[in-house]
Order: C-alpha cells, then sequence, then structure tokens
C-alpha cells in the first residue's frame, strides 16, 4: 500500500496570512501657528507616507504627515496658513494570530483604509494654540510560513469517470413539511 | 411617486418634523440648527454627497465660508483614498434620504468631531436643484435605472430567495446567553454571528445563524430552513440549552431576521413596499422586548446589498420565533417583491403618527392602517396561492396577538429536546 492511501492527510509548509489586525482612532494634535489665531477657516492633512514593522504580537505603522492650519488673527483682519510635520507610531493589534507560523519569515504590510483627516479644528482656550482632531484608520496583515493541513487527493485524475458521487450530504431529511408545523405566534 | 411630489411633501414638512424623523429613525441630525451653537470659529469637516438609486453618485469635501469651495472625492473604492470614510458617508447619505422620503437629493454631512460621528446639517431635493450639471448628473442615473427596470419587465426576472435568521442558546437554571460558537463554525449553513464592538470590530461570536441554500420559491426555502434547524438540532448536542429568538429576547442581543433577494433591481420603491407591507404589520405582533432593538436595529428601509448582485432586507427581527410567523413572513415576502409595483400605500411616509409608532411601538396606532394594507394584499392575483401560510397571519394581526420570545422554539419547529 502506498504512503498516499494511509496518509490522505499531508502537513505542507507554505506562505500564508498568519495574521490580520484593523485600527480606527481619533488623535489630537496641536500646532502653535506664528500669530494667535482668531478663528480657523480650514486645516488639511497632507503628505502622508509610513510603513510597517513587526513589533511583538502586533504590527506598527509609523509614518508622518503634514497638517496646514488656515487660519485669521489681528481680529480677522489678516490670514496665514500654518503648517507642521508630525510623526506618529499606531500599533495596530492583530484580531487573530496562527501560532504555528514561523517567526523569521514574518513579513508586514499595512494599508490607510482612511487617509488621516482633520475633522475638527479649534482655538485653544488659552489663545496661542490650534487643537486639531485628527481620525485615521489602518489594515494590516502579517505574512509567514505556517504549517497547514490538507486533504490529498490519493489518486490521479481521470480515475473517476464512471462513477457519480454525491457531494453534498442531504441527511434524513425528506420528511420536512411545513404544513406539520403548528399555527401558534 | 415622483421626485417633484417627493420633494413637494418633504417641503411641506416643518424642519423640526425632518430632524425628528432622522432622530427617531437613528440618524445624527443638525437639521434644526443644533450644530450652529458650537462655539464660532472652530473648523468641523464637511462633506456632500448626492445620492440617487440608493446609491452615492458624487461625493465632495465641502471647505470654506458659505461651504462655497467643493472638491470630488473619487466614488470607486478602489481609487477612494479612504474607501471605509467612503463607505460611511454614502450610507448614512442615503438612509437619511430615505427616511425623508425622497428617491434622490444632496446630503451634506458634518462630523461630530470624531470617531466617525457625522450628522445630517441640510438635505436638498434633487428637484430643487437648478445647475444644469447636477440635473443632469441626476437624469443620466434616473435613466439607468430606468433602463435597467426596463430590462427585467420586458425579460422577466428569475428571483431567488434567502435568508439567515438568528437564535441564542440559553442555559434555562442561569438565563445565561451560551456562545453558539462553542458548537458551530463561523461559516457553512447553520453557522454563527459576530456581536460588534463600539469600533465595528467583532468581539464574540454568540449568536446561532441559519443559512439555508437559497430557492427560487418560498416552499423551497422554508424546506431549507428547516433543514437547517435540524442541522443546528445536530451540531448543538448540549440539548439541556433552550433556543430563543425574536427581536432581543436577551437584553443587549438583538436578533435578525434578515431576507435575501437576488435577480430583482434594488430600487427604493421595493425598500419602501417592503418596509409598509411588511415591516409595518409584522411589528404589530412584536414582543415589547423586541422594539428595544430600534433604532439601532431594525430601522426601516435597512438593506445591504451583497456580492451576488442582490439585496439583503436587514428590518425584520428573527422570525423564527414561531413557525407561523415564518412561514407567514416567506410567503409574504415573496408575494410583495413580486408584484411590488401594484402595492402603492405607504402610510410610514405619508403619516408622521405611523412613522412614529413604528419605533415607538404602539401597536393601536399601527393596526389602525393595517386593514388598508392587508387587503391591497388579498386582492392581488396571486394571493390565493400563498394563502395558506399568510392568512394564518393576517389572522393574528387582526386579533392583536403578540409573540413570546422567551419560550424554548425547539417543540415548535419539531425539534428533539430534552425536557428538564
Amino acid at each position: 500500500m502506498s504512503l498516499s492511501d494511509k496518509h490522505q492527510c499531508r502537513e505542507i509548509i507554505t506562505k500564508a496570512i498568519c495574521g490580520k489586525g484593523r485600527k480606527f482612532s481619533t488623535v489630537t494634535h496641536t500646532v502653535t501657528p506664528p500669530h494667535n489665531p482668531t478663528s480657523i477657516l480650514g486645516a488639511w492633512i497632507i503628505n502622508h507616507q509610513y510603513e510597517a514593522v513587526a513589533a511583538g504580537d502586533g504590527i506598527e505603522v509609523i509614518g508622518t504627515y503634514d497638517i496646514n492650519i488656515w487660519y485669521s488673527y489681528d481680529r480677522n483682519s489678516q490670514t496665514d496658513v500654518a503648517k507642521e510635520t508630525v510623526s506618529y507610531v499606531e500599533l495596530v493589534p492583530l484580531s487573530y494570530l496562527d501560532p504555528k507560523h514561523r517567526a523569521s519569515t514574518v513579513e508586514v504590510s499595512a494599508e490607510a483604509t482612511q487617509e488621516p483627516s482633520c475633522v475638527e479644528a479649534s482655538v485653544s482656550s488659552g489663545g496661542g494654540n490650534v487643537i486639531i482632531r485628527v481620525e485615521r484608520e489602518f489594515s494590516a496583515e502579517l505574512i509567514a510560513e505556517t504549517k497547514v493541513r490538507v486533504l490529498v487527493c490519493g489518486r490521479g485524475h481521470g480515475d473517476y469517470e464512471d462513477k457519480e458521487f454525491d457531494f453534498i450530504d442531504e441527511g434524513d431529511y425528506e420528511d420536512l413539511d411545513p404544513d406539520s408545523l403548528d399555527d401558534v405566534l | 411617486m415622483h421626485s417633484r411630489d417627493e420633494a413637494k411633501r418633504f417641503g411641506s414638512w416643518s424642519i423640526s418634523s425632518r430632524h425628528l424623523r432622522l432622530i427617531r429613525s437613528g440618524i445624527s441630525s443638525v437639521l434644526d440648527g443644533s450644530g450652529k451653537r458650537k462655539p464660532v470659529g472652530v473648523y468641523r469637516s464637511r462633506y456632500a454627497v448626492h445620492v440617487s438609486g440608493l446609491r452615492a453618485i458624487e461625493a465632495m469635501k465641502v471647505e470654506g465660508e458659505g461651504r462655497s469651495l467643493r472638491y470630488p472625492i473619487a466614488l470607486n473604492p478602489e481609487t477612494a483614498g479612504s474607501p471605509s470614510l467612503l463607505r460611511q458617508l454614502e450610507k448614512m447619505a442615503v438612509r437619511a434620504l430615505y427616511t425623508l422620503g425622497l428617491s434622490s437629493g444632496e446630503v451634506v454631512l458634518v462630523s461630530g468631531g470624531g470617531d466617525r460621528k457625522y450628522a445630517v446639517e441640510q438635505v436638498t431635493p434633487s428637484a430643487w436643484f437648478e445647475d444644469v450639471r447636477i440635473e443632469r448628473m441626476y437624469s443620466r442615473a434616473e435613466r439607468e435605472q430606468k433602463r435597467r427596470l426596463e430590462e427585467e419587465s420586458s425579460h422577466g426576472y428569475s428571483l431567488m430567495l434567502g435568508m439567515d435568521p438568528e437564535f441564542v442558546l440559553v442555559n434555562p437554571s442561569s438565563g445565561e446567553v451560551i456562545p453558539a460558537s462553542l458548537f458551530l463554525d463561523r461559516e457553512g449553513e447553520v453557522g454563527c454571528d459576530a456581536v460588534h464592538g463600539e469600533n465595528g470590530a467583532a468581539v464574540a461570536y454568540p449568536i446561532a445563524e441559519l443559512r439555508p441554500r437559497p430557492s427560487e420559491d418560498a416552499h423551497g426555502l422554508l424546506i431549507g430552513l428547516m433543514r437547517t434547524l435540524r442541522m443546528a438540532a445536530e451540531m448543538i448536542d448540549d440539548r439541556s440549552l433552550i433556543w430563543q429568538a425574536g427581536g432581543m429576547p436577551k437584553a443587549g442581543l438583538p436578533l435578525g431576521g434578515h431576507l435575501h433577494f437576488s435577480g430583482i433591481e434594488l430600487t427604493a420603491e421595493l425598500l419602501r413596499t417592503l418596509d409598509n407591507y411588511l415591516a409595518l404589520p409584522i411589528a404589530i405582533l412584536e414582543a415589547h422586548g423586541s422594539q428595544l432593538r430600534r433604532p439601532k436595529y431594525g430601522y426601516l428601509g435597512d438593506f445591504r446589498r451583497q456580492p451576488h448582485g442582490g439585496f439583503e432586507y436587514r428590518t425584520l427581527p428573527s422570525f423564527l420565533v414561531s413557525p407561523l410567523l415564518a412561514k407567514g413572513i416567506i410567503y409574504l415576502s415573496s408575494l410583495i417583491v413580486t408584484n411590488y409595483r401594484s402595492l402603492i400605500r405607504r402610510p410610514l411616509d405619508d403619516e408622521e403618527n405611523v412613522h412614529r409608532a413604528y419605533y415607538q411601538g404602539q401597536r393601536e396606532v399601527m393596526r389602525e392602517y393595517c386593514e388598508q394594507l392587508i387587503s391591497d394584499i388579498e386582492s392581488l392575483e396571486l394571493y390565493p396561492e400563498t394563502e395558506r401560510y399568510v392568512e394564518p397571519l393576517f389572522r393574528q394581526i387582526r386579533q392583536g396577538g403578540t409573540w413570546n420570545e422567551q419560550r424554548d422554539i425547539r417543540p415548535l419547529w419539531n425539534i428533539p429536546f430534552q425536557s428538564k
């Protein structure tokens, strides 16, 4: 008897997605413009750049973006744009992690499913700063080699030609009849 | 209803009626001007979304004084900078317009300061726009939908029906919910479903879900449902646990009875027909607990498009709570979907008190309108074919019964159980 007749199940080693995670967050930054702002006319996030790195059981997204704030000062008589580059580190926890993955083969990737965007900007209570709220979201994947158990097809192709198979086990459900159920609410 | 008539009705409602209708339906709104009470000079992000045919046809970021500066954001999820934000804005805009009885128009959404909270700030029916570019955009979308509907009427459609009703497993002595994931996999005809936390992340899989194979007719789907109930009984080998269904048999665990349809064009009118002729009469029968899942769940016009090209109608609670209800709903929904063009009564859209009664569980108010809806169904040519299953449901609605969602559903479905 050949090996394949006895052992229809095999373990193979393959590269697979071994972990996935997603994180949405709202964060606050403080920007100090050169003039004391009277009011905020607009706030934008541009030049977002990021990369993913493995960090323990999670994935860290490390990135930077520029905050641009269009504001008025001198009692709304002047306007200017304040620019500041901020950097961040966001830890994206994994909602599942294959415990059999080979740690030495780990590669990680991340994608911004929501580009950082400013949802609110206001002048701080002291008057000199602008407090801005930024929403961002990342999904991250951990790819590594892992062991996967597969069912092995023991025969060569073409051996099934004269055979009929019931691929779905219908079970003993022929007696099902909606009229047999009582009409109670 | 023509979009000009819809706009006229919308225009006749006071701002506070529009605002209350949104709030009641679970949609944040600052239509009443409450958003302006925030300190002046604060910047908030805003988006304007044009909707037609239950889809966003244009989305813009809105900036500047008087909201005059607008720049488009890509609608294609592949090229959109923020696909998840776009999905959320589209869903909110579609839902707000639908709730306000409009089939097309623009919704301006304003940020609530973070955590993806947006509120409806302004709604403009498509009929009110005089800008040539915008008029053309709406006409194009309407022509496209009309073409698909004409194609459907000339070629006929091949309707497929499906469902995924839910139930929970309860320890009868402690009253505790036992996670369905102890017995069932996530996938398959009998599986379990997640309960989602604050940010949409799955936190647990406590709910059992039946996903019988789709069928071309109500009878086939019903047999499929009974089959999955038997399969579930074999997989859940702890027979001491009781099975409960309905809208919310356990506080905090809302259950749905979602119906799937494919092979038919999804339109706002089809959804409105399902709301008025199915969800409204069924709400009269619900246990008090079921009403508590609204408006977060069970809101009117709750739909989700499916990858198979069809859609899922998500407003109903889990009708596994009674075979009479399940049989009636399956046959009635199939009858409604195939005849929706001749079912034209819309109390939920025309009468503010019915809309309020649906969300507040005021049975008597809802019942006043049901007789007319039932008569419309009974006068359909195909009604006699379904009468055997639908009539018992109508009888209960007329008599004013309510279902009991605390009982074990197994004996009702002839599922083997071991009594204690």
